[in-house]
């Protein structure tokens, strides 16, 4: 089986001392971190944001810094980020960011794409808000907006940036089980969640646990 | 004192040049617009022309529909309201060669260019930049090009409407307060508004556009992490934008004429 995601011997103070660890395609794993900031580095080292100092993360099967700034994008575009606060553009309205996109990487008609946004944005119950800018959202909207973001160009690897803050027990569950059903809708399509402790992913079923522990993966 | 002075000189140099790399680096990017990214790039460059160019419409045509009729008013006083064709001379020669450009480029600075500044600034702290690179979508392509090619445009559109306003309004003012014929009017407009006249003017609003754009986009993505970055890097932006303008009407002016 082909790694999504390797690090090899990665270095970047102070998160990762030598880290090696694969992620295999088609996985659905999850990264205990010492906390927010960790995580918070580690996706920008999986988008490609923040090169590392030493060693090598190979991301569906290429090493992001190594690549032209096209090439960059092309990859980047098979990855999706559920950020905690969303991670929304604060001047596009909620449809608009999720068909930014699709806008921009598909050749697809603009109504089909709309289409497609709107079944997305319902699917996480967001139908009610299409035209509202998200600072008029709450934390759990956002994120549910977000969600539909990342998963509107069926990305290969899809990392969730998870926090507990701004959802209840239900609704957090809720979106575990979205998660979980996403990962199971396309062969070969890897999840990693990033979470502060174990016990954030309770209600998502039986998902593997890494810890990342002074800079390696246990 | 000397090394004061050419410490400020190298600061002067570096900022020009940072500003020359970012239009650089943004106009690289509409080679490649057009295969990648055109649409959204598109909407966004029209929401800026809209904010920048037809929001501002009503108030520069009614500042310069005064312009216009205070100068001719002023000269009228001056020189008597037998002197039409001098008072158009005068006109054309303060609206077209330098407040049509410059009071545009002023306006155009105190509505968008601290939006601008104050906009990205909040985008870069909130991380939305790093989040649209994340999803593959250059922020030099998606947010600087469209923003410096919108005010640009807009800046440019409006000095024309302005000048075109500034003129008909001096001349509806000498008909009504004076009767002066439009014949008459024309004399003094006419053999003035030449093609180099009008050529400079443009060339003096694409460059104010293109500094203003430039100076604010830049501006809005130099703050770090903390909140108090943003009105800063909108007055920065501002002040900026204020002096080079200045500062390049007078190269541009004293080189040209």
């Amino acid at each position: 089986m082909d790694a999504a995601v390797q690090f090899i011997d990665a270095e970047l103070d102070p998160i990762l001392k030598g880290a090696n660890r694969s992620f295999e395609a088609g996985t659905i794993s999850a990264v205990v971190t010492a906390g927010e900031d960790v995580s918070a580095l580690l996706v920008r080292v999986l988008a490609g944001l923040t090169p590392l100092q030493g060693g090598q993360v190979l991301v569906l099967g290429h090493d992001l810094a190594l690549l032209s700034r096209e090439q960059r994008d092309q990859v980047r575009r098979r990855i999706g980020i559920v950020y905690p606060d969303g991670g929304l553009v604060s001047n596009l309205k909620v449809l608009e960011n999720v068909t930014l996109p699709l806008l921009y990487h598909t050749g697809e008609s603009s109504r089909e794409i709309e289409n497609r946004a709107i079944a997305l944005l319902d699917r996480f119950g967001c139908g009610e808000i299409l035209f509202e800018l998200p600072g008029t959202l709450s934390v759990a909207l956002r994120r549910r907006a977000g969600f539909a973001r990342a998963l509107a160009l069926e990305p290969e690897l899809i990392v969730y940036y998870w926090r507990e803050g701004g959802l209840d027990s239900g609704e957090r569950e809720l979106f575990l089980r979205e998660a979980v059903a996403f990962h199971g809708e396309a062969p070969g399509r890897t999840t990693i969640f990033l979470a502060p402790h174990e016990g954030a992913l309770a209600g998502g079923g039986t998902i593997p646990v890494v810890h990342l522990t002074k800079g390696r993966f246990e | 004192m000397l090394a004061a002075a050419g410490r400020q000189a190298t600061r002067g140099l570096l900022f020009v040049g940072e500003l020359s790399m970012l239009l650089f680096r943004a106009f690289r990017e509409s080679l490649s617009v057009v295969r990648h990214g055109f649409r959204p790039v598109l909407r966004v460059y029209l929401k800026q022309v809209y904010f920048t160019g037809v929001q501002a419409l009503a108030i520069i045509l009614f500042l310069f529909l005064l312009i216009g009729s205070l100068i001719v008013t002023q000269m009228t006083s001056l020189a008597g309201a037998g002197s039409a064709p001098l008072t158009g001379k005068v006109l054309v020669w303060i609206v077209v060669r330098e407040l049509g450009p410059l009071l545009t480029a002023v306006i155009v600075i105190a509505r968008s260019g601290t939006a601008i500044a104050t906009e990205l600034a909040t985008m870069k702290i909130n991380g939305e930049i790093d989040v649209l690179e994340s999803l593959g979508i250059p922020a030099m392509r998606y947010l600087i090009l469209p923003r410096i090619l919108g005010v640009t445009t807009a800046v440019l559109v409006l000095t024309l409407y302005a000048e075109t306003v500034s003129v008909a309004g001096g001349f509806l003012t000498a008909s009504l307060a004076w009767g002066v014929p439009l014949e008459q009017y024309n004399q003094g407009i006419v053999p003035f508004l030449t093609v180099r006249e009008i050529g400079i003017s443009f060339f003096k609003s694409l460059v104010f556009g293109l500094l203003v754009s430039t100076v604010c986009c830049r501006q809005g993505l130099s703050v770090g992490e903390s909140l108090t970055q943003v009105p800063q890097a909108g007055t920065k932006g501002v002040m900026q934008s204020l002096l080079l303008v200045f500062l390049l009407d007078v190269a541009i002016t004293a080189t040209l004429y």
